[in-house]
């Protein structure tokens, strides 16, 4: 396997008041390799999101160490949060531009890019309308069209879909098979929903309750597309309830 | 979709009174000049010259109060600069205006500088809670989609502070108005209303139609400018 990303030993203690401290995680190692789609799953508290924010940069005090592969630098990642984080200022189009900006594309070349991704994720209709006006489900497109935008490296995911109802978060997770299988960036996601890790995840990785460690990590053989209602799907859930709740 | 929400001019009726506002200050000029025996180029002038110091002191309030606001709105700087800001801003710069006045004499420089004392602190501290709303997501976005610099700049916290900007502005000029004339009257400057206020200190009828010409160009420029400007500042972060 090619690391793209390698913990080492990461611990998260957070400060609580009156000098009591809470330890979240402790001592994950872990190597994802490229183009992989990996996901962390474990009950809630595990420190599942406190682990993707430290991995993806956001979250800067923690013990341990994140390598990342070779040439690969903090613009070749990306982050799609649980609650959409759509800048309410700008409108669809500004939302989805912002990371070309930042990596100074030139406005003509922007412009292009911009409306292929919003066709990709059929929004060319809301590409001047602001946030407020979309449903969750849009929001959340818009959401995944801005990480995707650059063509990144690794993708994390932060309960990408658990704000939506269960029709529109299915149709979000196959439009997600479908670009993570074309375009093949490494894909780091956060889940509480097995039966989603199980749909997506080449492996699983299950966190145990706080202070979250690594309890086992599942290779998921499962023949793509993934039939929810087979056999071998049913074994593998019933396997992962058991490692969350044993 | 809610457009209707975002258009300033709802109908014909809407236009016809906004022209009416914009015309009102006018009217209001020529009718206290009449009363008052002045040419009406005299009181247009003066009304020019105290708006122009309002309009200067303003704009270099708002300048220093954006980069101060975004420079010391969270983190350490905050909770050393903050405390003492707050001590600033309640100094009576009213005492200081005789040994301003005796150092740049009765000039504009003495009147914009006391302004901008004045107007300077609730846009400070309007931007500065305006900042403090930014949720940790929006942070973030910015974060991992690589934004800084000017593009930070551009994209991020000047949007972000442009409600606190228009809500500071509407308050501080509304002080400003009242320091203007006091400031002008105080430090004696031969120019501007402040002038006119002190000529007609006898002749109160003239005094209160001075006022509330005053207060008319006010209400104008609230109306105008600054309510559109609120709805549309706080209507833009609406998620």
């Amino acid at each position: 396997m090619n690391p793209v990303i390698t913990i080492k030993h990461i611990g998260k203690i957070f400060d609580e008041e009156l000098n009591e401290h809470l330890t979240v995680l402790k001592n994950i190692n872990l190597e994802i390799g490229q183009g992989e789609f990996f996901v962390f799953v474990g009950p809630s508290g595990s420190g599942k999101s406190t682990l993707l924010r430290i991995m993806s940069g956001l979250e800067k005090d923690y013990e341990g160490e994140i390598v990342l592969g070779s040439g690969i630098t903090p613009l070749d990642m990306s982050f799609v949060f649980q609650q959409f984080a759509i800048l309410p200022w700008l409108t669809v189009f500004q939302n989805i531009e912002l990371p070309l900006i930042a990596r100074g594309v030139l406005v003509t070349d922007r412009h292009g890019k911009v409306m292929e991704e919003l066709r990709k994720f059929r929004l060319e209709k809301f590409a001047h309308s602001r946030p407020r006006d979309l449903s969750g489900g849009m929001r959340q497109r818009v959401g995944v069209a801005r990480a995707l935008i650059t063509n990144p490296k690794i993708v994390f995911m932060d309960e990408p879909f658990s704000e939506l109802d269960s029709f529109t978060a299915e149709e979000l997770r196959e439009e997600l098979l479908a670009l993570w299988q074309e375009r093949r960036p490494t894909i780091v996601m956060v889940t509480h929903i097995i039966e989603e890790a199980i749909q997506l995840a080449d492996r699983i990785t299950v966190l145990t309750p706080r202070p979250g460690m690594v309890e086992k990590v599942v290779q998921n053989h499962l023949p793509r597309p993934r039939l929810k209602r087979s056999e071998e799907f049913y074994r593998l859930e019933d396997q992962l309830y058991k490692l969350i709740r044993p | 979709m809610r457009k209707s929400r975002t258009k300033i001019y709802q109908s014909w009726r809407h236009v016809l009174f906004t022209l009416f506002i914009v015309i009102l200050p006018f009217l209001a000029l020529l009718f206290f000049s009449r009363i008052a025996v002045i040419s009406n180029t005299e009181l247009f002038l003066a009304v020019l010259t105290s708006f122009s110091r309002l309009i200067v002191a303003y704009s270099i309030a708002v300048v220093l109060a954006w980069i101060s606001a975004t420079l010391f709105y969270r983190g350490r700087r905050a909770i050393v600069a903050l405390p003492i800001f707050d001590v600033l801003q309640s100094f009576p710069t009213f005492a200081a205006l005789p040994l301003a006045t005796y150092w740049w004499g009765r000039s504009d420089l003495t009147v914009i500088i006391f302004l901008v004392m004045t107007v300077i602190w609730p846009i400070f501290f309007s931007i500065v809670s305006s900042l403090k709303l930014i949720k940790r997501d929006w942070e973030e976005a910015a974060e991992i989609a690589g934004l800084k610099g000017a593009g930070y700049i551009r994209s991020f916290l000047w949007p972000v502070s442009i409600p606190g900007l228009v809500t500071g502005s509407i308050i501080g000029l509304g002080e400003g108005w009242e320091a203007l004339v006091a400031t002008e009257i105080i430090v004696g400057i031969k120019t501007g209303l402040g002038n006119f206020f002190q000529i007609f200190v006898d002749n109160p009828t003239v005094t209160a139609l001075g006022i509330l010409g005053l207060l008319i160009l006010i209400f104008s420029i609230n109306k105008l400018l600054w309510l559109p400007l609120l709805e549309w500042g706080h209507h833009r972060m609406e998620e």
